[in-house]
């Protein structure tokens, strides 16, 4: 499978002088297309800055970070913009939807940012939500919808289109048990097709639905393990109702 | 899940997303004004009251302007014939038909009838000419159409005591009155219309033409003698109307400095989705378009809610508008275009007030966004550099203006308000440190405002602008005050003081018979004891009887006056001032009761410099002067003449008035009666003319310099304590009372006013010190109240305001709501 994100001696600084503070400490990682990468730490251990690194959000100060075969550093903010709508999808812990723009509509946009007419986008984003069951919903604003229903939008959000890489900061953070694993079931099946995902948790066990879980401490990954029972096994248990 | 089968068309779609992107921004940004445009109630209602004065300003200017359609009708030219030869009047009239075509004629008679001063114009016009008819309307009634009919404007019919119906004695006939006319172009022209068919020989006529000034003059050279003859005027009403639109641009910027204000605010409010947005993919561009569709939308809904409101403010005040111009108005005859133009400039005007924090915004970096963490300031240093900078080159511009070149001064201006209000975030942080030892919630309250100050500063800016503004105008109008004052000293004349002139005050005096001098002095005896006037000085002056000269104006002829006054080099005007003969009453009026005049001194008076005896057949006549005391006043007689010199030059005194003096200010019934008097008398008064005071508009712009700054402070503070909730919440968790949350927004806003008058006033004086650098002395004159109001009643009611109506608990307190 090929490799979708990598990231070379990565390092993060902030401040300068005696005020710096080392994020991330020459990090290595390759995420290749399909597989769902979990990354763990304690809190200030760098793991929303990994995160944030990997989808472009933020720029290293050293290291080399390849999206999609494309170096990021050599692209341009427009360059990098496209490569953010064309190819990576996020999901944050709280914030995720854009308050005004109806469920369908928040997950047609990043297919109309990147120049498609309304219907198509607007088609291909009802598409998806029917998948994730929330076809019922598509109309509904986001001060309408439950947490969990706001964070499956933000999924369907986050893979509709051509999508290769989605980002998860801690995607389950605000939620309950049961819509916790709803949510990690849609990631998981998302990677399953071919798209390679990262995700940030605190939560050991939702971190064994990962194929990978990196444990990153004072900005250095640490160790990495799979989980001894696969995910697979997991995505054999019922859903929740 | 299955792919979504949209990749294969990627390739193809624009790199920035082109107008499907540009589109669902839009849509986002118009959803998310119809969500909150009740954050946004300041500067929509700001921009909704330009937007306002600015129609009813626009429709009033371009209504209340004269219309030279009151003379000229239709007409492009007009010509005036004298009716004393009829021969060449229709020799004239015929030629003018012959090389026009269609012409208007309109011959005119100028009646005198008994009781009137004035006599009544008897015009006769065809109500279907060619060209009049704007200049005639039948309010009442129905034209003349035989010898003995009439029609009178309502003015005409007030003075003749007439009616419909009535008969009224005109020339040498009576004539019945059938109708009410008017010249609806001109309200105040007031005449008598009889039918063209059958009026009496005119005394002169009107000829209206179509045509070019070319055609005129072309006209004019078949003609022999001379020809009195006008062009219609160039549009006035379009002059004025343009100077209104540029009147109200000023004001739309000013507002739209303010809406800046409040768009930073929106920007800040709006940043965690901001991020979320850039996140998604969407540009630099995309993210400012959010913003600038903001400030669209807010300038589209101000501008469709202003102008409603200005135009219905119009149909209301058009009847009162009708009454000041004196003409009729048609209700919807409105600049349609400008007014047009005055709406898409509002709409401009705001997007482009929210492009700097639409700027600011997309270059946050996506991160800071999410977290919506305050922007970080920019170096200290840099910005003291800037504002040192830009002072030393707006004082320089300033200095070197003289106070009298525009471009220079506007340059000056520009820099010096820019350094001004960048002194603003520097200024935040210095009072931030000077806040040791207050209370714990002042201690706070500040130093969010320095963590703030991105914020705050534009904040401070907006404040700092609207009171440098207010302080400008009250500065600079005390200043000029000031300085008319000076030049005027204490006025015309005490207010116990009267004047009287026998006829115009004129420097050729008419010989008068003993017999009507006699009488001229009993009715200034009367006039005397009407106001209760204690002394009466009679005033002669010299006249070079030698000589006749013809009145001035058409005023009868009579013998040059002698006069005083500066000799003027060649090119400019000269200011003489009248003469008068001394007599005791006179030096005792000028405070040298007494004294001994010198055989050889020729004149008194309080004029210096180099003086010469003027309206006198020679030229240069250096006379021997005596200086007096300046008494303050402008009007009295304080340049006097000698009889030694009069004896000198073989020059004759004059009767030429009387100057009355009581011992009490002469009353409005007093002053009346008097006028009264003189009128029936044939002479005029001058009394005290009352100094005209700048002091409503200081108040005026103190008033609206205070609500600007508040209104700017009202959509601020809030988002600044808003980002301090969380140091709220642990304050309130940990037992602080309600009165510390009143005395952190009390202390924002008190010391974001207190920062901002400071600021604008220290500005306004730089800025005027360097512009009038030769003269200070203007600057002396300190409007103390208004300034005070500005400076210490701005930071007191900003304060007093926020502490009322910090009580509540706000809902952030206990819940995050939704971005």
């Amino acid at each position: 499978m090929s490799v979708v994100l990598s990231l070379r001696q990565v390092s993060k600084v902030y401040g300068v002088g005696a005020a710096a503070v080392h994020a991330l400490r020459a990090v290595d990682l390759d995420v290749a297309a399909g597989e769902l990468v979990a990354v763990m730490g304690p809190s200030g251990s760098g793991k929303s800055t990994l995160l944030t690194i990997a989808g472009t959000l933020e720029e290293p100060t050293a290291g080399q970070v390849t999206v999609c075969g494309s170096d990021v550093s050599t692209l341009s903010a427009d360059a990098t913009a496209r490569l953010r709508r064309r190819s990576l999808g996020f999901v944050f812990q709280d914030l995720n939807l854009l308050a005004g723009l109806s469920a369908v509509e928040n997950v047609a946009l990043p297919l109309e940012l990147d120049g498609m007419a309304v219907r198509p986008a607007r088609a291909a984003a009802l598409r998806v939500l029917d998948e994730l069951g929330l076809t019922d919903r598509a109309g509904h604003f986001p001060d309408d919808l439950s947490g969990g229903e706001r964070q499956r939008v933000a999924i369907a959000r986050a893979v509709v289109g051509d999508r290769r890489l989605l980002l998860a900061d801690e995607p389950t953070g605000a939620l309950d048990a049961a819509n916790g694993e709803a949510v990690l079931r849609m990631l998981r099946s998302a990677c399953k097709r071919g798209i390679a995902g990262v995700m940030v948790t605190h939560d050991a066990q939702l971190a064994s639905w990962a194929d990978r879980v990196i444990f990153i401490r004072d900005g250095r990954v640490v160790d990495q393990t799979a989980p001894s029972a696969g995910p697979d096994a997991l995505l054999a248990s019922d859903p929740p109702r | 899940m299955t792919a979504t089968p949209v990749g294969s068309r990627t390739a193809a779609r624009p790199a920035g997303g082109g107008l499907p992107a540009r589109r669902a921004v839009i849509r986002w940004a118009v959803r998310l004004f119809r969500r909150e445009w009740r954050q946004q109630l300041l500067a929509i209602a700001l921009l909704t009251v330009a937007v306002t004065g600015a129609t009813f300003g626009l429709a009033a200017t371009w209504n209340l302007a004269p219309s030279s359609d009151a003379t000229f009708g239709r007409a492009d030219q007009l010509i005036r014939i004298p009716g004393d030869d009829s021969a060449a009047l229709d020799a004239r009239v015929t030629a003018a038909r012959g090389w026009f075509g269609t012409i208007d004629v309109i011959g005119h008679r100028h009646v005198p009838v008994p009781g009137l001063f004035d006599p009544v114009d008897v015009r006769a016009q065809d109500p279907a000419g060619a060209y009049g008819g704007p200049m005639l309307a039948l309010r009442q009634g129905r034209y003349p159409a035989g010898p003995a009919e009439l029609a009178v404007t309502d003015g005409v019919a007030r003075a003749l005591r007439a009616g419909l119906g009535s008969r009224v004695p005109l020339g040498d006939a009576d004539r019945l009155v059938v109708g009410v006319v008017e010249n609806p172009a001109d309200l105040h022209d007031e005449f008598a219309l009889t039918d063209p068919a059958h009026a009496d020989r005119p005394q002169s006529v009107t000829v209206l033409v179509a045509g070019d000034r070319d055609s005129l003059e072309a006209f004019r050279r078949t003609v022999d003698g001379p020809l009195v003859r006008e062009s219609r005027p160039l549009a006035e009403r379009t002059v004025l109307t343009v100077a209104a639109l540029a009147l109200a641009t000023v004001g739309l910027l000013l507002v739209s400095l303010v809406a800046a204000a409040g768009f930073v605010v929106v920007a800040q409010r709006r940043l965690r989705q901001l991020g979320m947005l850039a996140a998604m993919g969407a540009t630099r561009r995309h993210l400012r378009l959010v913003l600038l569709v903001n400030g669209a939308a807010v300038g589209a809904v101000a501008t469709v809610c202003g102008t409603a409101v200005g135009l219905a403010a119009w149909l209301i005040a058009a009847g009162f508008v009708e009454t000041a111009a004196g003409h009729r108005i048609g209700r919807f005859d409105l600049p349609w275009l400008t007014i047009g133009a005055g709406m898409l400039l509002a709409v401009v005007t705001a997007t482009a007030a929210a492009w700097w924090p639409a700027r600011a915004v997309a270059r946050t970096p996506i991160m800071s966004a999410l977290s919506a963490r305050p922007p970080t300031p920019p170096a200290a240093r840099r910005t003291a550099v800037t504002t040192a900078a830009l002072l030393a080159a707006g004082l320089t511009a300033l200095v070197l203006s003289d106070g009298s070149n525009p471009p220079l001064i506007i340059v000056g201006s520009v820099c010096t308000v820019l350094g001004v209000l960048f002194v603003g975030p520097l200024a935040i942080p210095a009072l931030a440190a000077a806040r040791g030892g207050l209370p714990v919630a002042v201690r706070l309250a500040l130093a969010d405002l320095a963590r703030y100050r991105v914020r705050a500063g534009a904040a401070l800016a907006a404040i700092s602008l609207a009171v440098g503004l207010s302080a400008a105008v009250v500065v600079g109008s005390a200043a000029a005050e000031h300085r008319s004052r000076e030049a005027a000293g204490l006025g015309n004349l005490a207010d116990s003081h009267l004047l009287i002139r026998i006829g115009q005050p004129e420097p050729v005096i008419p010989e008068r018979t003993a017999a009507e001098m006699d009488a001229l002095q009993a009715h200034a005896n009367t006039i005397a004891a009407t106001v209760g006037a204690a002394t009466v000085i009679p005033l002669d002056m010299a006249v070079v009887a030698a000589h006749t000269d013809p009145g001035r104006e058409g005023g009868p002829t009579g013998h040059p006056a002698v006069e005083i006054g500066a000799p003027a080099a060649a090119g400019e005007s000269t200011t003489s001032h009248p003469l008068y003969v001394v007599n005791p009453g006179l030096l005792r009026l000028n405070g040298v009761a007494g004294i001994a005049v010198d055989a050889d001194t020729d004149v008194l008076t309080t004029r210096t410099g180099e003086l010469a005896l003027m309206n006198i057949p020679a030229r240069g006549v250096r006379p021997t002067v005596r200086t007096l005391p300046r008494s303050g006043y402008t009007g009295l007689p304080d340049s006097l003449i000698t009889p030694a010199a009069l004896g000198r030059h073989g020059w004759q005194p004059a009767r030429v008035g009387w100057f009355l003096a009581a011992d009490h200010p002469v009353t409005g019934a007093q002053l009346a009666a008097a006028q009264e008097l003189a009128a029936a008398a044939g002479l005029t008064i001058e009394s005290r003319r009352e100094q005209s005071s700048l002091t409503a508009l200081r108040t005026g712009a103190t008033v609206a310099g205070v609500l600007l700054a508040l209104g700017v402070l009202a959509t601020t503070v809030g988002l600044i304590r808003g980002e301090a909730a969380a140091d709220l919440r642990t304050l309130t968790a940990a037992g602080a009372p309600r009165r510390v949350r009143r005395t952190l927004t009390a202390t924002t806003a008190g010391a974001l006013a207190l920062l901002g008058a400071v600021l604008g006033v220290a500005g306004t004086y730089l800025a005027l010190a360097g512009a009038l650098h030769r003269d200070l002395d203007p600057l002396g004159a300190v409007p103390v109240a208004h300034l005070v109001a500005i400076a210490g009643g701005l930071p007191l009611v900003a304060a007093g305001a926020a502490w009322l109506l910090a009580g509540r608990l706000p809902a952030t307190l206990s819940r995050r709501v939704l971005d």
